[in-house]
């Protein structure tokens, strides 16, 4: 039986009067990838955000490492070994490339130098910008450098990617998967939220379906994958 | 026409003036940008930072402590205003704030004069720094010379730990977007502190600095928020570079203005506003795009 690194036991979660999340439970494994899917508006970005404690939740409890965060600040959050690179990727656009990495990397421990270089290593196209400012570079670069961004600081244990593809080309989403697989082999457990089903179900081990705030469905990714109605019926997807 | 030496004199008032108030504006338009407050207290720090330094220069005897201790009195008070009133309402429709530091502004006024009388007092300048400065038909007061340096060189220093150091990009990523700042592991609470005393205790050498060259009296808050508040639109909302462009320039206006019609500086500073946000309205150094 795998380790169970992050526990979501029967959230719910508000903006203002609105009722979002509807009692959602999920379990990710340590070392895995579980993908997040669902339609437009069905809750995905709003699990991301209660995980991380930027919308908290109005009940039910979170649990990473057998130790609850709900509550705490996103900033704690990111302390216990979670890090979250947003929809829209959201990189500091006025700064540099190197800027954005010192500003992640200055919240963590120990020696700063060698999680750079790592970092540069990993991703070439950041090495060969590291002076341009963020704002300038492509959806992909920014994507890599969003990315890049949430690995270094605190240790990464759980990386919660939404939407990694979005506004992405093709070939681009291609090169954003091997990524997430490289990582995930280098023992990053990953929680993907992705409106591209088919992108994320390829990528996941297990899949949780989300529609209106409610989990409707879970299954290992490839099942659900080749079934052609639960894709449809929950996906839209023929 | 206007002769050589007054075009100096009025240039080097002109940045003076500019310096200073880029002190008061720094510190409002890094508020802004980090914790999208609108301090209307900002001028009261202003004016506590000359009352300080007036009872301390009083009661010490030196000018030079005042420039010191003041400011850091002031950066206490900042601190106590952000962490007991302003830290609770954030996240709020910001006309919260708006109220709150407009109420805290006329409480301190009324404060002031209850302490220190309503009328005008004045720090005095040292020996060292008093006398004037002749070159050939120009003539200038020691003491503005030293406003002008000491301001420069503080907004100099700030500059370059903004563009150069860590502390610099932790402030210029908050105001992009400070949610991100937080998820990224930093207690943005901590840097909203720093910001507002650090602000503050900027706003405190200005009224120092001033408080020795024009009158300490319970108006002169509410006087310099209006400039402020010009110089922060002008620069772009949240931009320190914009900023210290705007002052130094509202500076200049200002000054070259008192030479063609005095009676209409504040005009000339009002059309400089409005010509601005017409053209780009986000200010000359604000984000095009929205954070």
């Amino acid at each position: 039986m795998a380790e169970e690194l992050l526990s979501v036991s029967s959230i719910n979660t508000h903006y203002g009067q609105s009722h979002v999340l509807f009692d959602v439970s999920l379990s990710v494994d340590r070392g895995g990838i579980v993908a997040l899917v669902g339609r437009n508006g069905a809750g995905k970005t709003t699990t991301l955000r209660s995980i991380m404690c930027l919308t908290p939740v109005t009940s039910g409890t979170i649990t990473m490492n057998d130790e609850e965060i709900q509550g705490l600040q996103p900033h704690a959050v990111r302390k216990r070994g979670i890090s979250w690179v947003p929809e829209g990727r959201r990189v500091f656009g006025d700064l540099t490339v190197e800027e954005n990495l010192r500003l992640a990397a200055h919240t963590g421990e120990g020696d700063k130098r060698a999680g750079f270089e790592e970092i540069y290593d990993r991703f070439p196209r950041l090495d060969e910008r590291r002076t341009q400012k963020a704002g300038t570079m492509s959806g992909g670069e920014q994507q890599m450098l969003a990315i890049a961004r949430g690995l270094l600081g605190p240790e990464t244990d759980l990386l919660l990617l939404d939407e990694p593809s979005e506004g992405l080309a093709p070939q681009i989403v291609e090169d954003v998967k091997d990524i997430i697989r490289d990582l995930n082999d280098d023992g990053v457990t990953i929680l993907l939220v992705e409106q591209n089903a088919e992108m994320a179900l390829d990528l996941a081990d297990l899949a949780y379906v989300l529609e209106t705030g409610e989990v409707v469905h879970d299954a290992p990714a490839s099942e659900l994958l080749s079934d052609r109605s639960a894709m449809e019926t929950y996906l839209g997807v023929k | 026409m206007v002769d050589a030496t007054t075009l100096i004199r009025a240039t080097l008032l002109g940045l003076q003036l500019g310096m200073t108030l880029a002190l008061v504006a720094a510190g409002l338009t890094l508020i802004f940008g980090m914790l999208d407050v609108i301090n209307f207290a900002h001028g009261a720090l202003y004016m506590l930072g000359a009352y300080f330094g007036v009872t301390v220069a009083t009661e010490l005897g030196s000018f030079w402590l005042a420039l010191v201790i003041a400011p850091l009195l002031v950066a206490v008070v900042g601190g106590a205003i952000e962490i007991l009133s302003l830290r609770p309402l954030y996240g709020r429709n910001p006309l919260y704030h708006i109220l709150l530091t407009f109420g805290i502004a006329i409480m301190t006024q009324g404060l002031v004069v209850e302490i220190w009388g309503a009328q005008s007092l004045r720090i005095q300048v040292p020996d060292a720094l008093s006398g004037t400065l002749t070159y050939g038909s120009l003539s200038y007061p020691v003491y503005w010379m030293f406003v002008l340096a000491v301001s420069t060189v503080l907004i100099g220093a700030i500059w370059l730990a903004i563009s150069r150091s860590d502390i610099g990009i932790i402030i210029r990523a908050s105001a992009h977007d400070t949610e991100m700042v937080d998820a990224l592991g930093f207690d943005v609470s901590r840097v909203f502190t720093g910001v507002v005393v650090f602000g503050a205790a900027l706003a405190g050498v200005a009224g120092v600095l001033l408080g020795a060259s024009r009158s300490v009296n319970p108006g002169m808050g509410f006087g310099v928020i209006i400039q402020a508040f010009v110089i922060v639109v002008i620069g772009g909302l949240g931009s320190f570079r914009g900023a210290v462009f705007s002052a130094l320039l509202i500076g200049l206006v200002t000054a070259y203005g008192a030479l063609i019609a005095p009676s209409l500086t504040d005009l000339f500073m009002f059309a400089l506003m409005a010509v601005v946000l017409i053209i780009k309205p986000s200010g000359l150094f604000g984000a095009t795009e929205a954070a």
